[in-house]
């Protein structure tokens, strides 16, 4: 039988003793609290030295490191000294692969789990193992030495400020000798200490179970804490603090809860077949044993509503003026300057969306919605680092709020690299919502070619022409692809020939049954067209004569500002002309302030953003330009699955009713028969 | 006086191993047990086998086993001793190290890891029915409040002396290892003194400073002579919960051989009314030929170079502040017959056999 003595710095409370099997060996592990009687444990090292096999050490301060050199505590010292040939094991060479390693796994499913974060650690001075894998990542680190180790209420700034710290203090620090019990109350300077205001600012909070008993915790409210390991004391510890998220490094073993780092390196090391213990043999653990961190969501703090985020702006300088205080700007020769100005304040809040409830399980949801004043005009021409700042303090703000995921609207969306670089900045994922505008856009179409009737389907397929102006965009490209498999005939129109050729290449080999035609002029096909989709970022520019268009043809105008003006849509009352895009939220959806929609409708990419939250799909999954044929099917799905659906059809004035329709549907059938005559 | 008690619905002798038999408590608990026709087991440290042997010659239940409990592993001697493990279904543990003024770590080697490797060792006994655990009344440590027998605070960190806070650690960690597999059964004595009937005593701790105290003062003249009152920062509240060691060895044997059928029992092994610190003082005091009367006093600073200048330990001083009261509903309860003498009877015997040996 090996004998592990598993010697702890603290309350002999949690004294045991366990036997287990590993490797062929029987292993009895005794746990010894020395209740913080340093003279006691040296008693006991001395005492057992010659009965145990190995001490595996437990809230003693380890190895202190300052660059290049490591300080190792005159205590631990002593210990080692004390021991003689018995092997004193720290658990550091397993902390040191262990954490890192988990940490990454995690964020691999997470990615934005330290984006733009602020991480505080109540004690730096011994997380050197870790440290260098959160300075990779671009996450601000505070820390509470200076209070922890001494009770000054100062918190230290970036890790050139800890090390500043350590250069000064790891040699007092490593000698410093701890006699009784010192627990810091952190709660008893939160409110009070100006100086340790970034470190309760922060995000995520990082700890260990040793550091825990010495620790009075602040309140940790919707903040995140990583923490090594979790016993049932720690996580009541952390729970009564209110934590909403634990995630857990390094698993405790329910059946072995005393199975800590520096008693599973003391295993490791008294049954290696060598009896000396290396990096290499704690890597073959890791590998075998599978390590896996976990997140644990504390149910009692956590809201049972989730939050999302979307970022609107003035469709035009128009929307300025209906500002409320702002109207004498409308026609007003002062409207550019108020453009012009408008752009440069800062994202805020604007309004609330309340009552949104899944029609699958009855999962709330809430939305805020950040508005930025700028028009399309300024988002373009604003140099694209200023807007990405804009939004990236917008996605910092909606993430203080709360919200778990946040979109961008209408042209905060095309400005630059279509929100890539906006989510790498922000602490919470971003989407575009171009997938579900896409599906609304191929909903509406499908509502409106279904209502007019005069286009019907032969093989499966509408025997008629789909044209798809835009089509190389994101939002254009994605419907020419769900189109091609629906209509005999497609027409795909861009302004660069090149990107229309690679298109029609595309298409082609997607539906290879159907006709595809590219172009860079719409009119060439308008007059054969059943169905036009035009989704582009003319900015109101003419982009097609409406005087061409096929008498009865459905025209899902998706840009914004449209693409077929009021006036020009007035000159063809037998062309159903559709404002596609927006949808409908479910539940009981009351929003606080006019979006520029009727009732409690709201854009395609607004209730992407809800559902993906509903879904609790917190991901960017609309990213960049290039949108998804399976993602699009995706949320198709789970819009059926949670109840968002098309909207009434809104025409550019409104709301198209049934008996609009119909009469739509006269006029085209009356200017057809006289086409034909 | 009292009457010896016995075991009810007697069955056949149990096998009982002893750890601490030859200490103070230990001994008597011994040859009660053994007159009671118990088939004894005693642990003793090799090095004190002889002397054991010698102390035990005149019983014939008594098998000896080596082993030290501040060892891990706690049989080390060559007795047979996979037949021995097999015998035994109850351990009485009473080992410890129990003066006021010992060292902490001497206190959590003897009685905390001690306890730890019985624990331990127990787990080796597959026809373990009942375990019996000495901690003591002090285990709580508390000034105020009414102290129940199955309160134990943890993580305590206020003791007045480091016997007490050891006691403390080990009988939590009895609890934290309560097994399905046998009965727990904890006892808590009160202050310990002589044999009612003999005065006889092995040490003078405890109570026994207070008559060093008392004789010390009687050779203060101003105190012999002048004083009618004494001023003394004792808590008019605090109680002595004294129980003579001979009526303590009684109950313990009442209840080692009548176990309540439970997986935890805890008993405050103290008088149904314990004196209060001031009649022990006052009755104390009038035996020693010193009749004051005590008022009671707040404590100040001042007290403490005279209570070194009459070298009275600091630990003492919990005797006089505590004033919590200790329940006894469970041993009220389980054992209604047990029965004790009075203080008053039995106090000028303590002090008699306390003046011969100081002579």
């Amino acid at each position: 039988m090996k004998e592990i003595i598993k010697l702890s710095f603290g309350s002999s409370s949690d004294n045991f003793d366990e036997e287990i099997e590993m490797n062929g060996h029987k292993i009895h592990i005794r746990g010894i609290g020395v209740d913080y009687d340093f003279d006691l444990a040296l008693l006991i090292v001395k005492k057992y030295a010659s009965e145990c096999d190995a001490f595996a050490l437990s809230g003693f301060i380890l190895d202190i490191k300052q660059q290049n050199k490591t300080h190792v505590h005159a205590m631990v010292k002593a210990i080692r000294e004390a021991a003689g040939d018995t092997p004193v094991l720290d658990g550091n060479m397993l902390r040191k692969a262990a954490f890192p390693w988990a940490l990454k796994k995690f964020i691999d499913q997470e990615k934005h789990f330290l984006s733009n974060k602020t991480i505080a650690f109540y004690t730096g001075l011994v997380q050197w193992n870790i440290l260098p894998f959160f300075q990779e990542h671009d996450c601000k680190l505070v820390f509470g030495d200076l209070f922890f180790s001494m009770g000054v209420p100062v918190s230290i700034n970036g890790l050139k400020g800890l090390d500043t710290f350590l250069k000064i203090n790891a040699p007092i620090l490593s000698r410093m000798r701890l006699k009784k019990k010192i627990k810091r109350d952190f709660s008893a300077v939160e409110t009070k200490s100006i100086a340790m205001k970034s470190f309760f600012d922060a995000d995520i909070f990082f700890i260990t179970e040793s550091q825990l008993k010495f620790t009075e915790l602040n309140n940790l409210e919707g903040k995140t804490v990583i923490i090594d390991r979790l016993s049932q004391d720690s996580e009541e510890k952390l729970i009564k603090a209110k934590a909403q998220r634990i995630l857990i490094l390094f698993p405790s073993y329910a059946n072995l809860p005393h199975l800590s780092t520096s008693v599973i390196e003391a295993i490791l090391h008294v049954t290696h077949p060598r009896g000396i213990l290396t990096e290499e043999d704690i890597l073959d653990y890791l590998q075998t044993f599978e390590i896996q961190p976990r997140i644990q969501t504390n149910e009692l703090a956590e809201s049972k509503i989730d939050h999302f985020a979307f970022i609107i702006h003035p469709l035009s300088k128009n929307q300025i003026a209906q500002i409320p205080g702002l109207s004498f700007l409308n026609k007003s020769p002062l409207l550019d300057l108020a453009e012009n100005l408008a752009a440069k304040v800062p994202g805020h809040h604007y309004c609330t969306i309340t009552g949104i409830k899944s029609e699958f399980d009855g999962k709330e949801v809430e939305g805020h919605l950040y508005m930025i004043p700028a028009t399309p005009k300024m988002l373009l021409t604003t140099p694209v680092e200023k807007v990405y700042d804009s939004l990236s303090n917008i996605c910092s703000l909606a993430h203080k709020r709360g919200a778990k995921l946040i979109g961008l609207g209408a042209y905060t969306k095309i400005v630059g690299d279509a929100g890539v670089t906006v989510n790498q900045r922000s602490p919470i994922p971003v989407t575009t919502g171009n997938t579900l505008s896409a599906a609304a856009t191929l909903w509406a179409a499908s509502f409106g070619i279904e209502k007019m009737g005069l286009v019907h389907k032969v093989d499966g397929r509408f025997d008629g022409t789909c044209m798809i102006i835009g089509a190389t965009g994101s939002i254009g490209k994605i419907c020419a692809k769900v189109l091609a498999n629906q209509w005999k005939k497609i027409v795909v129109v861009a302004p660069r020939p090149y990107k229309v050729l690679e298109l029609v290449s595309l298409l082609k080999a997607f539906a290879p049954e159907a006709e595809i035609i590219g172009t860079t002029n719409p009119n060439k096909y308008s007059g054969e067209s059943d169905l036009i989709v035009t989704s582009t970022s003319a900015q109101g520019e003419k982009v097609i004569d409406i005087e061409l268009i096929k008498p009865g043809c459905v025209v899902c105008d998706v840009s914004r500002p449209f693409d077929i003006s009021l006036e020009d849509a007035a000159k063809r009352p037998d062309i159903l002309i559709i404002a596609s895009g927006e949808v409908e939220l479910p539940g009981n959806v009351k929003i606080d302030k006019t979006i520029g929609l009727e009732g409690e409708t709201v854009y395609a990419c607004l209730a992407e953003t809800a559902l993906l939250t509903m879904e609790g799909l917190l991901e960017s999954f609309s990213l960049s330009r290039e949108l998804s044929y399976e993602k699009i099917i995706q949320i198709d799905r789970l819009s059926r699955k949670h109840g968002i659906r098309l909207s009434s059809i809104m025409g550019h004035t409104g709301e198209i009713k049934e008996i609009e329709i119909d009469l739509c549907r006269q006029y085209a059938l009356e200017n057809l028969k006289k086409k034909a005559t | 006086m009292f009457e010896p008690l016995s075991r009810q619905n007697r069955h056949d002798p149990m096998n009982i191993l002893v750890i601490g038999g030859t200490g103070f408590i230990g001994q008597r608990l011994v040859r009660s047990l053994s007159h009671k026709g118990e088939k004894l087991f005693l642990l003793v440290r090799e090095g004190s086998l002889e002397k054991a042997k010698k102390t035990f010659h005149d019983l014939s239940s008594i098998t000896f086993l080596g082993g030290d409990i501040e060892k891990t592993d706690l049989l080390t001697n060559l007795f047979s001793a996979g037949e021995v493990l097999n015998e035994i279904d109850c351990v009485i543990h009473l080992a410890a190290v129990y003066q006021l003024d010992v060292s902490f770590q001497e206190a959590y080697l003897k009685n905390v890891i001690g306890t730890q490797n019985v624990l331990k060792f127990l787990g080796r006994l597959p026809n373990l029915k009942y375990f019996h655990f000495f901690s003591t009344y002090a285990a709580n440590q508390v000034l105020k409040g009414n102290l129940l027998e199955d309160d134990l605070i943890k993580e305590k960190s206020n003791f007045f002396d480091n016997y007490a806070k050891s006691k403390n650690l080990a009988e939590n960690l009895v609890r934290k290892n309560v097994s399905k597999k046998y009965q727990t059964i904890v006892h808590r004595p009160g202050i310990i003194v002589g044999n009612s009937q003999t005065g006889e005593r092995d040490n003078d701790n405890g109570p026994y400073y207070f008559f060093d105290f008392i004789q010390n003062l009687k050779k203060l003249p101003i105190v012999r002579d002048k004083l009618k009152h004494l001023p003394l920062p004792v808590q008019k509240a605090s109680m002595m919960p004294v129980v003579p060691v001979d009526t303590l060895v009684d109950w313990c044997t009442h209840i080692i051989l009548n176990p309540k059928q439970r997986q935890l029992s805890t008993y405050h092994l103290i008088p149904k009314q314990p004196i209060s610190t001031k009649d022990f003082l006052e009755q104390s005091m009038k035996c020693l030929g010193l009749p004051l009367e005590i008022i009671c006093i707040p404590k100040t600073k001042f007290f403490s170079p005279l209570f070194r200048l009459l070298r009275i330990p600091k630990e003492l001083v919990f005797y006089m502040e505590q004033a919590a009261h200790l329940d006894r509903t469970n041993l009220n309860t389980d054992y209604p017959q047990l029965i004790e003498p009075e203080f008053k009877t039995y106090l000028p015997i303590l002090i008699k056999e306390y003046l011969r040996t100081k002579t």
